[in-house]
């Protein structure tokens, strides 16, 4: 049996792969995309308000939040697809500020107080866990298979991809709808494992600790945020309180010196290739 | 309608100050491949620093050159973290690498500067010392120091690069680095100079700020550096004029909607005009495919 | 391979799951606040206030013969931090103090209450935790009875005033409805509320917001801001011609010594403004020692009262108060059953020597009888005028 201590951090460090991993899938298409963040915000807002006040059950507010996310993923897809990177970029920042405005001024969601005494739900962390399994293994063989080729092919050069017949805003549209619904999905976690949701939570400042777990951990490989968001997480966490006041610096360092001597992220194509070369070869004595 | 030049008036100004910090942060763009996150809490840092001089010396004067040279400092300080990301072209990266940046000096101010608490520079000092008052209107000698100097800095940076042997070098090394290379412009020198500017830029960016606002907070970095961010990405990535277009435009939008609308919204209204400069014009309203100004 | 397996196996499990709780020979309650982030300034004050009680219980001879050793843990200013702290404060604790912020008292609050812990964030106001209750408190008046008296006394102080401009920072949830709150007054007391103007902080400019609200022709300013644009603002005010200082209202979170300090160096820019003030304090030799203390810090030098963190002193003391009062003996075995016994002393508290800020009752909504004041600036100091005691709504 868990302390509730330990499972906060599963589920916390679970919601960071899941939201990490939303913002690295778009980045294999040369997609900046951001809309992980907002829609988080948005399932967790929905879970949050159906479950609390509609009084729907607990997991329909969950996979209600999920779907929502997607939706309106799908749905911005249209208009997002056929923009370049720093197009998309743009556009999704905005997005963040504009929604998080917009919760912060609607009264029916709690306003500037967010929403909290959202009811909980039963096996949020195996659910968690299994979750981030099930996209590990998807996305591990992702970005060594064909799909995962092509979005290389479409980050390397966009138009040259399309000349060859790949449908890049198609592709484009799929990776927002599911990077959107991952998003959600690590957003109903949040909303179920501390029972409020609060408009500052999902902002600008997510984004930029999700973009630092996908970089300083390894852009290229899904292993990098896997690895990179319990570190990060967990780092200051069991910083000493002692030395309290200078954890937020020892944490800048760390960045800094990840980047300095591992610029591509810790985690790069290269290490993925010597494991399993290694494991293959363990595997091969044992044969 | 005198409310209305009100706030036009506070619009150029504060768009004055936006286009210096987007200028700071495009040159180190074009040329140095860096997106500088930390250029706010350079700027703030520097402010501090003009603080203690100020207290230390009771001269302004000190002051002022104090928070220059903390500045430049600071801002060629970053440089050799960068280099390693800059000549791979990891510009993700070092957006990063800065945020990291910004983060450590960010905690300096906030646990071991003033013990944390915001400060406040003297009343004679904000404002400029004079002021003109025409019914809601209001011109201070601050205001007039502020369009100044960054109009002075805009034509003395574009007067630099067009017609010094330094400038053109930059240049060539925004356009293109490997016919820089080929042609023998010292890269090295160039990127060290773009940091020097940048930082003598943040630096009378710091005294502007000291002038209008006469206070500062250790989170108030954070903002400084958003307002680069967006002056940059609706000017153009890169973009030198885009900078001093997209600063004005973010000046004026944010004073007219404080002044007609709900103040809460106006982070979201300036990224939505944003939004909207970005969809019609994908590089921004003066940016290129190769970002440069 | 499988001795690595093991051995991993068996870290994880030393982490994760809780061993059997050690036998009580101190007594140990976490301290939830912000040691790091962009607020580290105000934390760091809290932190002294709460140690130095802790100080003095020990000198006294502990709670009830037994040492107090707090458990620090930096929420860092971020909800999910606090979150964090507070999942690993409720595991074992007999009672926590804290979280500093509204947004993580927000977050904590819920968190203490479904684990059947008592929380003391003492300022997070009530809105924060009514949702809580009886697992939280807050240790001042209801927002409702502190904008009746704050407003209608300043009032009385300015009876030309009929209309007036609101000035608010949007993004702190007990200001907002504080906000609400002051309006209410007004209006009952007959003053227009003319505009209830959004000012965001850290915003280069705000000559556009004080050209917005002197537009409106109001007779007075009510403010609820952070601390540098409360100067900023009012500077402003007072540089376009604003007259009459004393129709200008500030709230109460501003009253620290930094608003005093910055206010000075800034050209005394506050002087004849109202605040809403923390007082004082009690004539008490426990006050004039903890002023005494507190003006030692680098800083708050000039200080003349303590600001709203000296509340987490209070707590402390509180704190002992309860656990010597209920009998209660730390037992792991009947952990549950004391923290109900907490919960209710702490709820049902009556007179309660707070030493710094006279006797204060617990009332049923969660929040204290701790006195807050109207007081006008002058020489950069506040003047008591009037006592939240005294009035009758």
């Amino acid at each position: 049996m868990l302390s509730l201590y330990a499972e906060n951090l599963l589920l916390t460090v679970g919601v960071f792969i899941i939201l990490a991993w939303a913002c690295y899938l778009p980045l294999l298409g040369g997609q900046l995309f951001n809309g992980p963040i907002y829609c988080a915000a948005l399932a967790g807002y929905f879970a949050a308000y159906t479950t609390k006040t509609l009084g729907w059950p607990v997991p329909l507010g969950f996979f209600g939040g999920i779907a929502f996310a997607g939706l309106v993923s799908y749905g911005l897809a249209f208009f997002l697809a056929p923009l370049t990177m720093f197009q998309m970029s743009v556009v999704t920042i905005a997005l963040i500020f504009i929604f998080q405005t917009t919760f912060r001024n609607l009264e029916f969601l709690g306003g500037v107080t967010g929403m909290s005494g959202i009811p909980s739900l039963d096996h949020l962390l195996p659910i968690t866990l299994l979750a981030v399994l099930v996209f590990l293994v998807l996305l591990s063989r992702l970005y060594k298979s064909r799909w995962g080729r092509a979005l290389e092919a479409v980050e390397v050069d966009r138009e040259v991809s399309a000349a060859m017949g790949v449908d890049v805003n198609k592709m484009s549209q799929v990776l927002q709808t599911v990077s959107g619904a991952m998003g959600g999905l690590a957003g109903v976690i949040y909303a179920f494992n501390l029972g409020t949701i609060h408009p500052d939570v999902f902002g600008f400042g997510q984004l930029l600790y999700c973009f630092t777990i996908v970089f300083v951990g390894g852009r290229f490989t899904p292993y990098g945020p896997l690895l990179m968001a319990p570190v990060l997480w967990l780092i200051p966490e069991f910083f000493p309180s002692a030395i309290a006041e200078f954890r937020n610096i020892f944490f800048g360092a760390i960045i800094i010196v990840s980047l300095l001597t591992m610029p591509k992220g810790v985690i790069t194509k290269r290490v993925v290739a010597r494991v399993e070369n290694r494991l293959k070869g363990l595997a091969g004595r044992r044969a | 309608m005198e409310a209305f030049i009100a706030y036009l008036e506070a619009g150029i100004v504060s768009g004055s100050i936006y286009a210096l910090i987007g200028i700071g942060m495009n040159l180190l763009l074009v040329v140095s491949n860096v997106v500088q996150f930390a250029y706010g809490e350079i700027v703030v840092l520097s402010m501090y620093a003009c603080w203690f001089a100020h207290k230390a010396s009771g001269s302004f004067s000190l002051a002022f050159l104090t928070a220059v040279v903390c500045a430049s400092l600071l801002t060629l300080l970053v440089e050799p973290l960068l280099r390693g990301l800059r000549e791979r072209k990891l510009l993700t990266e070092t957006l990063v690498m800065t945020i990291a940046v910004g983060l450590i000096l960010t905690d300096l101010m906030a646990v071991f500067l003033n013990s944390g608490l915001p400060i406040a520079f003297p009343g004679n000092l904000v404002g400029g010392g004079w002021d003109a008052t025409f019914g809601l209107i209001r011109i201070t000698a601050a205001d007039i120091y502020v369009v100044a100097a960054s109009v002075g800095l805009m034509m003395g940076l574009v007067w630099f690069l067009l017609k010094t042997r330094s400038g053109k070098a930059l240049r060539a090394i925004a356009h293109n680095i490997q016919a820089a290379r080929l042609l023998g412009i010292p890269l090295g020198k160039g990127t060290v100079l773009a940091f020097l500017l940048a930082g003598l830029m943040s630096g009378v960016t710091s005294l502007l700020f000291i002038l209008t606002m006469g206070v500062a907070t250790p989170e108030l970095g954070e903002h400084v550096t958003f307002k680069g961010m967006a002056v940059m990405m609706m000017g153009g990535m890169g973009s030198l004029k885009g900078a001093v277009a997209g600063g004005f435009l973010l000046g004026l939008i944010e004073c007219l909607v404080r002044g007609y609308f709900i103040g809460d919204w106006v982070d979201a209204i300036a990224m939505g005009a944003m939004m909207i400069i970005i969809i019609v014009k994908p590089d921004g309203m003066f940016g290129t495919a190769r970002a440069h100004g | 391979m499988k001795f690595k397996a093991l051995l991993t196996a068996v870290l994880l499990a030393l982490v994760l799951i809780p061993g059997p709780a050690a036998a009580v020979d101190q007594w140990e309650v976490p301290f939830l606040n912000s040691w790091t982030g962009v607020a580290a300034g105000y934390g760091k004050l809290c932190d002294f206030f709460q140690k130095y009680a802790v100080e003095e219980i020990n000198a006294a001879g502990g709670i009830a013969g037994k040492p107090l050793v707090v458990q620090d843990c930096d929420t860092a200013m971020d909800p999910t931090r606090a979150a964090s702290c507070m999942k690993k404060a409720v595991e074992s604790s007999l009672v926590v103090i804290g979280p500093m912020t509204s947004l993580s008292t927000q977050v904590c609050a819920p968190i203490a209450a479904k684990a059947g812990v008592m929380t003391l964030p003492v300022a997070g106001g009530y809105e924060t935790i009514k949702d809580s209750r009886p697992w939280a408190v807050v240790l001042m008046i209801p927002n409702q009875r502190r904008a009746q008296f704050t407003m209608n006394t300043w009032l009385d102080q300015n009876p030309n005033v009929k209309s007036v401009v609101m000035l608010g920072f949007p993004k702190v949830a007990q200001w907002t409805k504080l906000g609400d709150l002051q309006k209410e007054a007004l209006e009952k007391r007959g003053v227009k509320v003319l505009e209830n103007i959004d000012v965001q902080s850290g915003a280069v400019d705000v000559s556009s917001v004080v050209v917005r609200a002197m537009k409106s022709k109001p007779d007075g300013i009510v403010t609820r801001l952070m601390i540098p644009d409360t100067v900023r603002i009012i500077s402003e005010l007072t540089k376009r011609g604003w007259k009459d200082k004393g129709a200008i209202f500030n709230h109460s979170s501003a009253d620290s010594p930094e608003l005093y300090s910055m206010s000075a160096e800034a050209g005394n820019v506050l002087e004849g403004t109202y605040i809403g003030s923390w007082g004082p304090g009690q004539d008490s030799e426990a006050y004039r020692n903890l002023l005494a203390a507190f003006k030692k810090i680098k800083g708050q030098e000039n200080a003349t009262g303590l600001m709203w963190g000296d509340l987490f002193y209070v707590a402390t003391w509180m704190v002992k108060a309860a656990i010597e009062g209920t009998g209660v003996t730390g037992d792991p075995a009947k952990l549950q059953e004391e923290r109900v016994k907490i919960r209710d002393y702490i709820n049902s508290m009556k007179n309660f020597d707070s030493r710094v800020r006279g006797p204060i009752d617990a009332r049923p909504d969660g929040t204290f009888t701790v006195p807050i004041f109207l007081a006008r600036i002058e020489n950069n100091k506040p003047v008591i005028v009037a006592s939240s005691k005294d009035f009758k709504e």
